[in-house]
Formats: structure tokens, sequence, C-alpha cells
């Protein structure tokens, strides 16, 4: 369902961690999310691209959001109209600040970037103008285009399979903007926005 | 998908009601635990597991 529906996937993912221990409110939870697929049941998901060459990446996390004080993060691809693809999941780590969360929830979601970059390019043989990777926490950039040289104090302590990123700035596959947070389209994977 | 969804909600209207009128799929306490709140019996824990994974 979730290929389908990644307007629901924040709360399912969140549901899904419940299954093991749940109680009265998260079948609440639940309710909401089922009354929510009824209403939007007929609704039709739209995907387009403005441009096959540019790729959009926006990624976000919230922190710390879960029991286990582990942060949220989420992320998604887009060609200009719609997300062509979307994941929301728990971060793997526990982290000391909101820009170590960035950092990590960029890691994570990296991998789906640089596959629609291989795709678009070596399948689809499309010449890649731009590939460029959204984010609203700024320290969190500068870490991930200097690496270590942007890590003082409260951050060296991260770990450096972090950095792999900085790698992939330094040889131009991708590049890193900043987004302010009220247009931020991954905030819908991170929060649950009202 | 549509039938896949139309078979949750009708799973899920066998336990309880459902309320149309929400304009998202969560409110903002989403990620809060409620630690005083009712453990499941093993009907609904399992009604629970079921129509979330269909979900998932």
């Amino acid at each position: 369902m979730k290929r389908g529906r990644p307007d629901i996937e924040t709360t399912v993912s969140f549901l899904m961690k419940r299954l093991s221990k749940s109680d009265t409110d998260d079948w609440m939870k639940l309710r909401r999310l089922i009354g929510f697929i009824q209403r939007t049941i007929d609704e039709i998901r739209v995907i387009g691209a403005t441009s096959l060459t540019e790729i959009m990446s926006f990624v976000d996390s919230a922190y710390p959001v879960h029991e286990n004080m582990r942060s949220h993060t989420g992320g998604l691809v887009s060609f200009g109209i719609g997300a062509a693809h979307a994941r929301t999941t728990t971060s793997k780590i526990n982290v000391k600040s909101a820009t170590e969360s960035e950092l990590v929830a960029t890691v994570e979601y990296l991998p789906y970037t640089l596959w629609f970059r291989h795709f678009i390019m070596e399948a689809q043989g499309y010449s890649l103008k731009d590939n460029v990777i959204y984010q609203d926490n700024k320290s969190a950039i500068l870490m991930k285009i200097n690496g270590r040289n942007s890590c003082t104090g409260n951050s060296r302590h991260i770990n450096i399979r972090y950095f792999w990123i900085k790698d992939r700035v330094d040889n131009k596959e991708l590049r890193i903007e900043y987004l302010p947070t009220h247009i931020m389209l991954a905030n819908y994977y991170t929060k649950p926005l009202q | 998908m549509r039938q896949q969804l139309r078979q949750v909600i009708k799973e899920f209207e066998k336990f309880d009601t459902i309320n149309a009128n929400v304009t998202t799929p969560a409110t903002y306490f989403l990620f809060n635990i409620n630690p005083n709140a009712e453990q499941f019996n093993a009907e609904l824990s399992e009604a629970f597991h079921s129509i979330t994974s269909k979900l998932g």
C-alpha cells in the first residue's frame, strides 16, 4: 500500500511500530486513519514531470519524537509534480542534535536519490542537468559540503560513515540547497501536519 | 489498490465505527504514547495487527 498511498505512510509507519504493544490509544489513531482513507479513497494520485533532467529530493527529520528518543526521518524525490518516491522511517540511531539528525536522515535517504540518478542517466539515457537535495538546516548542509571540517565541539563524535555524502558532493553527483521549513515538502513525511 | 482498501475498511467496521469527516490521516499527537492507555484484549489486538499490516 505504501507505493500507492504515500499520504498515509507516516501514520502507517508509526502504527507498524506499535503492533506488538498496541493499546486503545493506538486504536483511536488507526480509527482516524481509516476514516481518512474512506474519505479519500476515490482521490487520484498525480505524478508528473516538468523536466526529466532535473531531480529534486527533499529530506527532513523530526528530532526526537519517538518513545526511544529516536528521530523520524522522511524524504521524497520529485520531478516537479507530485512525489515519484517517498519514504518515512524511524532513524536508525539516536542522535545528539537536530543537525546530526538531519545529517543522518540525508545519508539514509541518499541511496534513493542516487538510484534515481542512475535510472535516469543509464537506463533512460537522459543527461542529467541537476540533482538537488533540499534541506532546512544550514548547519547540516555545511557538514555535508565540508565534511569533518565543519565539525566542532558538539559534532566531533559523529561517525565518519555519515560523511560519505561529502564525496558525492565533491564528485558533483548532487548539490545541496537550503529550503525554508515552511515550504519543505518532506515535512509531510516527518510530522503529522494539520 | 482501492479494492484492498475497501476490504480493510470493511474489516475495521466489524470492530468499530468510522468517522469519515477527518481531513488528515493523523492528529498532532501521532507520536505520543499514552502510558495509561488500556491494553487490548486478544481479539482487538489481532484485529489491530491484521488491519495495520494490510496497510503497511
